[in-house]
């Protein structure tokens, strides 16, 4: 075994394999590179958007097609990208970290995959169609997305794609909560889980409490649509919107509970010691998720329909068990042995980025201040730092982590430096300009504006930003496929890991380990070995 | 009577120095550490765990949020457009002020404005967008629907946003604090194809003028 490891060797692995094996490994990274896949596509619409909206009046495409662009993006990055990403890696990884050999349910599983791909071809398939894809934004609020104001097919094929990618992200949350339920190796109590399968945990719990509130609100809309009669007035259009936010709020922490899991363990790895305040991070994550199903009517501030009070009271409480997991963070890193790799270094961004999203969440949990900047582009600033400040950043970190662990080899570091310091200045030049424009009266999902005078500006250092990020995601592209065939040798832990996958082969054999599991006595099992060892 | 731009500005000026507090304090602590704490020096690592820290840390989290509620819904009982019944029965009025009532319409792309007590309608004519034209330092009552999706009335300047729905009437009172022309109003909520055009312009103007104007334009329609 251990010539096998040193030399990293590439197992050919054909297209059916890929794509219909049952390993949990197989699932995990076909889920993960389909939802990669789509980032990639989304954030191609994302720079056509900057592109429109560098100057006032309309260059590029027609307000028709903007509208379609802007619903595409989010719809994919949500539905397509973000939530299957997150519970990827969950399926990938939890096993792995839990001492398990598979994934509970793997068939029902590799279906979620299939599920998920076509799901996405339909809703993109509306391209295709006469009348264009959905326009309705990605919460197709009725009644807007009912047959009179978007009529044609491409409304509903979003809503198929919608449904399969809701099935397909609920099938993995149960596979995930019975693998973790069911199958942790002797010795590995919950309170033992390393932080990542603590925030796959918690995810799931959320997808399974949340999501069929939007499969029943879409399966609803689709009636509404081709018969008639359920989201009627005066109320029908807020019932979607309490059905739709039910959802639509738990699912922004089910893209990133397992996110801050991967940057907690790479903050701890990189900082030689282990996580700091373990368990109240653990249950400021239950708090977190529990806060979370009581949070949805902050959506709806301004439309005069839900106890604004009660819902700003629940939003402002999210920032004591958040304060307590970058206590965590923080605490980790002081008085460590700080080494900046690339994990290391997208952990950081995430840790600053995802703060500017975090503060002005709850700048916006006040409803006297939504009232301004609500549907403006503030909260496009904010939920951009909270997705790509958050999401987008702690998955380049989980990514640069544990590539050697599923490749056996490392990703080059030059270019991951270059990658991430594009990715941070882009990320400030293209987001923060837009909390001024929200603030100076510009409309979210407007495909034209006139600018009173300084908005061209800010719009251009916007787009500029955003095209330093697509120069970013090429060089890691170009990283990626460099490194798969030369990148060094990982061997089984190349960064004095914690936790148990760090103990398994690179690339880990079908059964995950192939000699007897450390004994689990932490949630650091590798670094209790380690310790042990110099204590000897 | 404060205004919504008023009380909006009293609130932001409080929560925007402490986010941008914390965002400082932390940007700062982490470049710091990672440059203190670079691996290479023989230090003694700290503990895993300080719980009693943990728990005095959370627990003054827990404060700063319930701070934080206390001038929201202080800021909430003050704000003059919440539609409390008891707005609109002229509570928070001045002695002898008369309000002006205007209903608004929204509808796909363009807005409408209807001053019942004059019979005047303003609408969009052509590609022009509708005009508000409002007294200053008077209450002003609105009744807002929409006739087919969900609309959003948002005047940048007055800090202040709602909702029109089709089947429901959202009611609000703004007051308008000096005359002249405001940088316009436009629609917030998403509404299909136009949503970017649709916008209205807003003037404010002297009581005695805006009598004077409503007089003179008393049954148009337009």
């Amino acid at each position: 075994m251990t010539t096998r490891t040193a030399s990293a060797p590439r197992r050919r692995t054909g297209p059916i394999e890929a794509f219909a094996g049952t390993d949990h490994k197989r699932i995990g990274l076909a889920a993960g590179g389909v939802g990669f896949a789509f980032f990639l596509l989304a954030g191609l619409l994302a720079m056509l958007m900057r592109a429109e909206l560098a100057g006032p009046g309309m260059q590029v495409v027609s307000e028709n097609t903007y509208n379609q662009v802007f619903t595409i993006h989010g719809s994919t990055m949500f539905y397509l990208f973000a939530t299957p990403a997150s519970l990827a890696i969950g399926i990938y990884l939890v096993p792995l970290q839990i001492g398990a050999t598979g994934i509970q349910w793997p068939r029902a599983a590799l279906t979620g995959v299939w599920m998920l791909i076509a799901g996405g071809l339909i809703m993109w398939g509306g391209f295709l169609t006469s009348s264009g894809a959905a326009a309705g934004g990605w919460t197709a609020f009725d009644p807007l997305s009912d047959t009179p104001s978007s009529p044609g097919p491409g409304m509903d094929y979003w809503i198929i794609g919608v449904v399969l990618s809701a099935v397909a992200a609920t099938v993995w949350a149960w596979c995930l909560l019975a693998t973790i339920v069911r199958r942790r190796t002797p010795g590995m109590t919950l309170l033992r889980m390393p932080l990542l399968s603590w925030g796959v945990l918690v995810a799931c719990l959320m997808v399974v409490a949340s999501f069929p509130a939007l499969i029943l609100a879409m399966v609803l809309l689709y009636i509404d649509r081709h018969l008639g009669g359920v989201f009627n007035p005066p109320d029908g259009a807020l019932a979607y919107q309490h059905l739709f936010w039910f959802y639509g709020h738990p699912v922004v922490y089910v893209v990133f509970f397992p996110w801050v899991g991967a940057v907690a363990e790479t903050v701890a790895t990189f900082s030689g010691t282990r996580f700091f305040g373990y368990r109240l991070t653990v249950l400021s994550l239950l708090a977190f998720a529990a806060l979370s199903m009581s949070v949805w009517g902050h959506h709806m501030f301004t439309e005069d329909a839900v106890a604004n009070r009660y819902f700003s009271l629940t939003s402002t409480a999210l920032l004591v068990p958040a304060g307590i997991e970058y206590f965590g963070l923080l605490g980790t890193m002081f008085r460590g042995r700080i080494r900046l790799a690339a994990p290391m270094l997208f952990a950081l961004g995430f840790v600053l980025l995802f703060l500017i999203g975090g503060l002005t969440g709850i700048f916006v949990g006040s409803p006297e201040l939504d009232y301004h900047v609500h549907d403006s582009y503030f909260i496009v600033a904010h939920f951009h730092y909270t997705l790509f400040g958050g999401t987008v950043f702690g998955m380049f970190a989980a990514i640069y982590l544990w590539f050697p662990k599923v490749t056996g080899r490392l990703l080059g570091e030059t270019l991951a430096r270059w990658h991430f310091a594009l990715m941070f200045v882009g990320a400030l030049l293209a987001f923060v300009p837009m909390f001024f424009l929200g603030h100076e009266g510009m409309p979210r999902r407007v495909a034209n504006y006139t600018d009173p005078g300084n908005w061209e500006t800010l719009n251009i250092v916007a787009s500029i930003g955003g095209y330093v990020i697509f120069v970013s995601i090429v060089l890691f592209l170009v990283n990626v496929f460099r490194s798969l065939r030369t990148g060094r040798p990982a061997g089984p832990d190349p960064w004095q890991g914690q936790t148990l996958e760090w103990a398994a082969p690179s690339p880990p054999p079908r059964g995950n380990f192939t000699g007897p599991l450390p004994p689990v006595r932490s949630y650091a099992p590798l670094l209790d070995l380690r310790e042990e060892a110099a204590a000897r | 009577m404060i205004d919504t731009r008023q009380n909006y500005d009293d609130l932001f000026s409080v929560y925007w120095p402490i986010m941008l507090g914390v965002l400082v304090v932390i940007w700062v602590l982490t470049i710091v550490f990672v440059i203190r704490y670079r691996a290479g020096a023989d230090r003694p690592l700290r503990r895993a765990s300080e719980s009693k820290l943990e728990y005095v840390y959370a627990g003054s989290l827990a404060c700063v949020a319930v701070a934080l509620l206390v001038i929201t819904f202080n800021a909430m009982s003050d704000d003059p457009a919440d539609s409390h019944p008891a707005t609109l029965a002229g509570a928070k009025l001045p002695a002898g002020a008369q309000p002006v009532r205007i209903k608004t319409t929204a509808a796909k792309w363009k807005w409408r404005f209807d001053y019942p007590d004059y019979g005047i309608a303003q609408t969009a004519v052509g590609r022009a967008p509708a005009r508000l034209v409002v007294p200053a330092g008077v209450p002003v009552q609105f009744e807002q629907t929409s006739i087919d999706v969900i609309h959003a009335f948002w005047i940048p300047e007055m800090r202040f946003k709602k909702d029109a729905f089709p089947g429901r009437v959202h009611r609000f009172v703004l007051e308008f604090p000096k005359p002249g022309i405001l940088s316009g109003g436009k629609c917030a909520e998403y509404c299909g194809l136009d949503h970017s055009y649709m916008t209205f312009t807003v003037r404010v103007m002297e009581p005695g003028e805006f009598r004077a104007w409503a007089e003179a334009n008393r049954g148009k329609r337009q």
